[in-house]
């Protein structure tokens, strides 16, 4: 009999006779003492062929330490958690061992660095304690980046928070309060109206944007207390959208989706979500605080992309930046149909044949900060003739994604429009054919890593999200990425598990690539946040 | 940069809230008082106040006490007025009524009258709270605590998830807000931290409090008002992880890639290749999470899996190939040495059917339709909206179910149902009643019933719009009180479902109206200043069983009534 599980990597051996064993201890970092109750599970990470793998959990006894037999010579990688240790760490959670099959087990140490806990209240403009609020805590130097924190509990009655297992490090507080801002109402039927004034996000201490904020440092084991919050409302206004048939229709769709996203936050962060009236194709965003805003409107059919459903039937969308102020937003939205995109793709002829690319290695890819959770049109190959389309994009700015692992997009036209390192503005509805140059004389970066598990190069100042490739080390700490666009990169080191929380726009070190150049550095690796 | 299609427009707000609430009504009454704490009579602050007056529609009024508790509302009309106060998280007032099980007092307001003075006593509400321990005495963190009310699911009791908490590091839970009344606790530990996870040997058992393993055996925790509960503890026990072992017969060869799931097909997820999916759920309780999913591999179809905690569970096997589907279920009491499971897969099925109306408003004129229509037409945008759904007993969750989408001629077809027992639902059951189901020539209305592989019968469902009303006066003695909680419970077949269970309050008059009500036998009570919505407990129900008068309604019946008054000491006394 022979059973596999989903997301497990296991079964049972077909050579139970050539096994090994791993034994472990696991400590508490600072005190170094034996942690008990820890949760160690085993994944293998290199098998060879014939072999066949169990799943295998094991909990630490009272001296720490760990145990698993009858494991299949080969590369395994032991994770462990605790429920007073942060979840998810710089890589010192994981550890990778080699197991032979011989009588000696392969031993290993863990240590697990404690957490930090962060308690205070949150009162409202009286004092009096606000109920509906949430602390987050953001890492100072990659605001965006989030924090692995496993909860993030509410703030009990008496407007008292606790927060836990914070992997130690430097933070921007965050207070969001759901709370609404009384407003009497006379006596009346019908829905209360939308409400005047609102709790905006607090960062600590008293700051109203992150660049404000106080710092907090959050040291291993330790419980940062005070950390209070007194929140103030402050007015708020709302947004009536209504549709207008441009080349597409909403009459009778009830499938239309409005989101509203602050500018100034990552494209993931939506501040409405609601559904579109399909009898008179408005919509209502209640309790909008003053700032900039994009606001998109499209066919929840949209989302069907990317599935083996195939593409969407008629897909249709609209999109506009939106300034709120003080006063009630009207806005009408142009409502399109999404666009097919055509185009030629030509490869750059090099003599060096090293350089050259076939077609068949090109693909590509629209991609939108505007539609952060709809699946963007697959990526298509170039035809024989360099031709392609790009079937149904949704109004509103896209950038071109060449994926190619040996290649890089030296220039892009649309129409007249030079759109290179710039966005498709295919908000009208229309589009003029793309022309793209392709060309395999790419820079590499090479070189050591020996602190490093994974380094990491990011294209800066190109224009638009990020680029961003990594590799691994190998066992002597070497690493190379080839297949990179001329420009300037920053190149960093870390360990497994730290990119959420590494900054994006600082640390490493600078490099400047010219086409077919390879570089090679030393690299160190960061600073723990 | 595109041109932005919109334009600013300052609004007046007192225009834009004019036009959101329609006509105000006017008047120079006025009502004022003070929220004070029960206990002491210190003056409440900052406690929402809610004027409602009586009527259609509904209109009413809030404003916040100041800092002496004090509130006022002006420009009233005549009437009679509901008045409450609420302060979230803490507690609730409400005028006439010293406990949230009462009925307010009305506040009779003449034209241009002025009613100062009016004081409303604060009750606040309780809480539970304790920590949660492993078997070695340590605090375990992470644990999801379920606060459970008794509930009925088809008229059978069970307990089902009121409110949730979660332990912190210190192992600590708090469920506060909560009304007086008899709850259960049980703790369930995650899979990361003890709880059911593939590969685990020995694990932390879910648990009531009490010790019970079983919601039958749990003990019941009772709340009194305004009272907070703490040290309930709960002390997890840890128990060998116990395998489960099974094979599956009956696989089809498979002649076609697995394609997207059939819509409708719920929670089957498509497998690539020859596998069988396979997931295991407890049951019994309601809003149980979910565990155990994993994949049986050709050519055995196999499998073999630890983790689990010995008790009942539902197994059951999906195969989906192209866009047909397959499948087996059965109920099992896992123990440590149960024998191999087999589960013989049988073609899922699409079922046809038709809901038809009867006596439905036309949308036209908006009068009901004549008494003696009993016609199939299915005119109008009522039935627009209606799904019918079937769900495996005892689930919570959306992914045990299928559901279709009712046409507009009344059609809808459930694809690829699997076998096994499911229950029929129609969401919503528009203004009407259920007035018959049924599958073939079997009787499926509100019951458990079983879909086998060779069933092609057609579902065929009956929604009557003709409901009946009540209308009547509560025959009570003076001094007694006429404000009553008016409850008419079903006698006989349905008695236990609490969905044909109806209520209302009685006026200061006693007089009271009732609609919707599907046809039946029922008794009728009238509760001296309660809510009847304490008694939708079948417990304290039958306790009062000599005290209803039997009342039986014909389809679009309108019915008077005279109910006796059930004694307020005599009603809560089948409360306790």
């Amino acid at each position: 009999m022979r059973a596999a599980f989903l997301g497990l990597l296991a079964i049972a051996a077909a050579a139970q006779d050539q096994t090994g064993r791993v034994e472990g201890v696991v400590l508490d970092a600072i005190s170094h003492q034996p942690v008990k109750k820890a949760t160690v599970d085993i994944e293998f990470i290199g098998a060879t062929r014939g072999q066949t793998m169990v799943p295998r959990v094991a909990i630490t006894d009272a001296s720490g330490t760990f145990e698993f037999h009858g494991l299949p010579a080969g590369r395994y990688q032991i994770r462990v958690m605790h429920q007073s240790y942060p979840q998810v760490r710089f890589g010192d959670m994981r550890k990778n061992v080699e197991v032979s099959a011989s009588e000696a087990a392969a031993r290993v140490t863990v240590e697990l660095l404690p957490g930090s806990a962060v308690t205070g209240r949150i009162v409202d403009e009286d004092g009096d304690p606000l109920t509906g609020c949430f602390v987050q805590p953001h890492p100072a130097k990659n605001f965006n980046g989030g924090v692995p924190v496993t909860t993030v509990p509410p703030a009990g009655n008496d407007g008292s928070y606790r927060l836990v297992n914070i992997p130690p490090g430097k933070y921007i507080l965050a207070a969001q309060c759901r709370a609404a801002v009384f407003q009497p109402r006379p006596l009346s039927a019908g829905p209360d109206p939308p409400p005047s004034a609102a709790y905006p996000v607090q960062y600590y201490a008293g700051a109203n944007t992150p660049e404000s904020a106080q710092i907090v440092e959050l040291t291993p084991g330790a419980e940062r207390s005070g950390i209070d919050f007194q929140m103030r409302p402050v007015p708020v206004t709302h947004i009536h959208g209504t549709l207008t048939a441009a080349s597409a229709d909403w009459h009778g769709r009830n499938d239309l989706e409005a989101q509203l996203r602050p500018l100034d936050r990552p494209a993931s962060d939506v501040y409405f979500d609601g559904r579109v009236d399909p009898v008179n194709g408005s919509f209502e965003i209640p309790k909008v605080f003053p700032g900039s805003y994009r606001l998109i409107v499209f066919s929840r059919n949209a989302f069907e992309r990317g599935t083996n459903r195939g593409e969407p039937p008629d897909p249709v969308g609209a999109t506009a930046r939106v300034d709120v102020a003080d006063k009630p937003i009207e806005i009408s939205l142009p409502f399109h149909r999404a666009v097919d995109v055509s185009g030629t793709v030509e490869i750059e002829h090099s003599d060096n044949a090293l350089n050259q690319i076939a077609r068949e290695q090109i693909g590509i890819q629209l991609t939108s900060e505007e539609y952060p959770f709809v699946p963007p049109p697959s990526p298509v190959q170039p035809g024989e003739d360099g031709t392609f389309t790009i079937k149904s994009v949704l109004p509103g700015e896209w950038r071109i994604n060449l994926r190619s692992p040996s290649a890089f997009l030296k220039s892009a036209w649309l129409g007249t429009e030079d759109v290179t390192h710039g966005a498709l503005d295919l908000t009208s509805g229309s589009v003029a054919p793309l022309r793209i140059l392709v060309s395999g004389n790419t820079a590499t970066i090479g070189g050591t890593a020996p602190d490093s598990q994974i380094v990491s190069a990011t294209l800066i100042d190109a224009g638009g999200p990020s680029q961003t490739r990594s590799e691994r080390t190998d066992s002597n700490g070497q690493f190379t990425i080839p297949g990179l666009a001329p420009g300037k990169y920053r190149v960093v080191g870390f360990d497994n598990g730290a990119p959420r929380l590494m900054p994006p726009d600082e640390g490493g070190q600078e490099v400047t690539l010219r086409e077919g150049e390879t570089a090679v550095i030393e690299v160190k690796p960061e600073p723990k946040p | 940069m595109r041109a932005l299609g919109f334009t600013s427009r300052a609004m007046c707000t007192g225009a834009f809230l004019a036009a959101a609430w329609g006509q105000q009504p006017t008047g120079k009454g006025v009502i004022s008082g003070s929220v004070v704490e029960g206990e002491n009579n210190d003056p409440i602050r900052k406690a929402v106040v809610t004027l409602t007056l009586q009527g259609a529609p509904r209109r009413w009024a809030t404003e916040r006490t100041d800092s002496s508790g004090r509130f006022q509302f002006e420009g009233l009309p005549a009437g009679k007025y509901d008045l409450r106060a609420a302060k979230t998280n803490e507690g609730a007032a409400i005028y006439g009524a010293d406990s949230v099980r009462e009925l307010s007092d009305l506040i009779t307001l003449d034209d241009g009258q002025i009613r100062n003075g009016i004081v409303l006593r604060f009750v606040r509400r309780g809480s539970i709270s304790g920590h949660v321990y492993d078997s070695g005495g340590d605090p375990v963190g992470n644990v999801n605590v379920s606060l459970l009310r008794p509930g009925r699911d088809l008229g059978a009791p069970v307990l089902f998830n009121f409110r949730g908490a979660q332990t912190d590091d210190r192992g600590e839970y708090r469920v506060g807000n909560l009304d007086p009344g008899k709850y259960y606790l049980r703790a369930s530990p995650s899979p990361q931290l003890g709880g059911p996870a593939p590969g685990r040997h020995t694990m932390l058992v879910e648990q009531y409090y009490g010790g019970a393993r079983d919601s039958h055996d749990a003990f019941p925790i009772y709340l009194r008002g305004a009272e907070n509960l703490s040290g309930l503890d709960l002390h997890l026990a840890s128990e060998a992880a116990v395998e489960i072992r099974g094979r599956i017969l009956g696989v089809p060869s498979v002649t076609e890639p697995a394609q997207a799931q059939p819509p409708g097909a719920g929670f089957r997820a498509v497998i690539g290749g020859a596998g069988v999916q396979v997931s295991m759920r407890p049951v019994n309780d309601l809003g149980r999470w979910a565990y155990g999913d994993f994949v049986a591999q050709a050519p055995e179809y196999g499998f073999q899996m630890t983790g689990f905690t010995t008790g009942r569970y539902r197994i059951e096997a999906v195969f989906t190939s192209g866009t047909k589907t397959y499948g087996a279920t059965q109920i099992l009491d896992l123990r440590p040495d149960s024998p191999e499971i087999l589960l013989t897969l049988a073609p899922a099925m699409d079922i046809q059917g038709t809901l038809r109306l009867e006596g439905q408003t036309s949308p036209a004129d908006g009068r009901s339709a004549p008494p003696n229509d009993t016609g199939t037409s299915n005119r109008g945008t009522r039935i627009q909206g209606t799904r019918v759904q079937l769900v495996r007993p005892g689930a919570q969750q959306q992914q045990d179910s299928i559901s279709a989408q009712v046409r507009p001629d009344g059609r809808f077809t459930l694809e690829q149902v699997l076998p096994g027992d499911w229950q029929l639902g129609v969401n919503p059951v528009l203004p009407g009643f259920l007035k018959s189901a049924r599958l073939g020539d079997k009787d499926v209305l509100l019951t458990t019933f079983e879909i086998n592989g060779s069933n092609d019968a057609a579902l065929n469902i009956v929604v009557s719009m003709r409901t009946a009303t009540l209308e009547g006066e509560v025959d009570s003695v003076p001094p007694a009180s006429k404000r009553a909680g008016i409850l008419i419970a079903p006698v006989g077949r349905f008695h236990n479902l609490l969905r044909f269970y109806y209520d209302t309050a009685a006026d200061d008059e006693g007089k009271f109206k009732l609609s919707g009500i599907a046809p039946g036998k029922y008794k009728i009570f009238a509760f001296e200043k309660l809510t009847p919505a304490n008694f939708f407990a079948l417990e304290a129900v039958d306790q009062l069983d000599d005290l209803g008068e039997t009342i039986e309604f014909a389809e679009g019946a309108t019915l008077e009534a005279h109910p006796k008054l059930v004694p307020a000491d005599r009603a809560m006394k089948a409360l306790q």
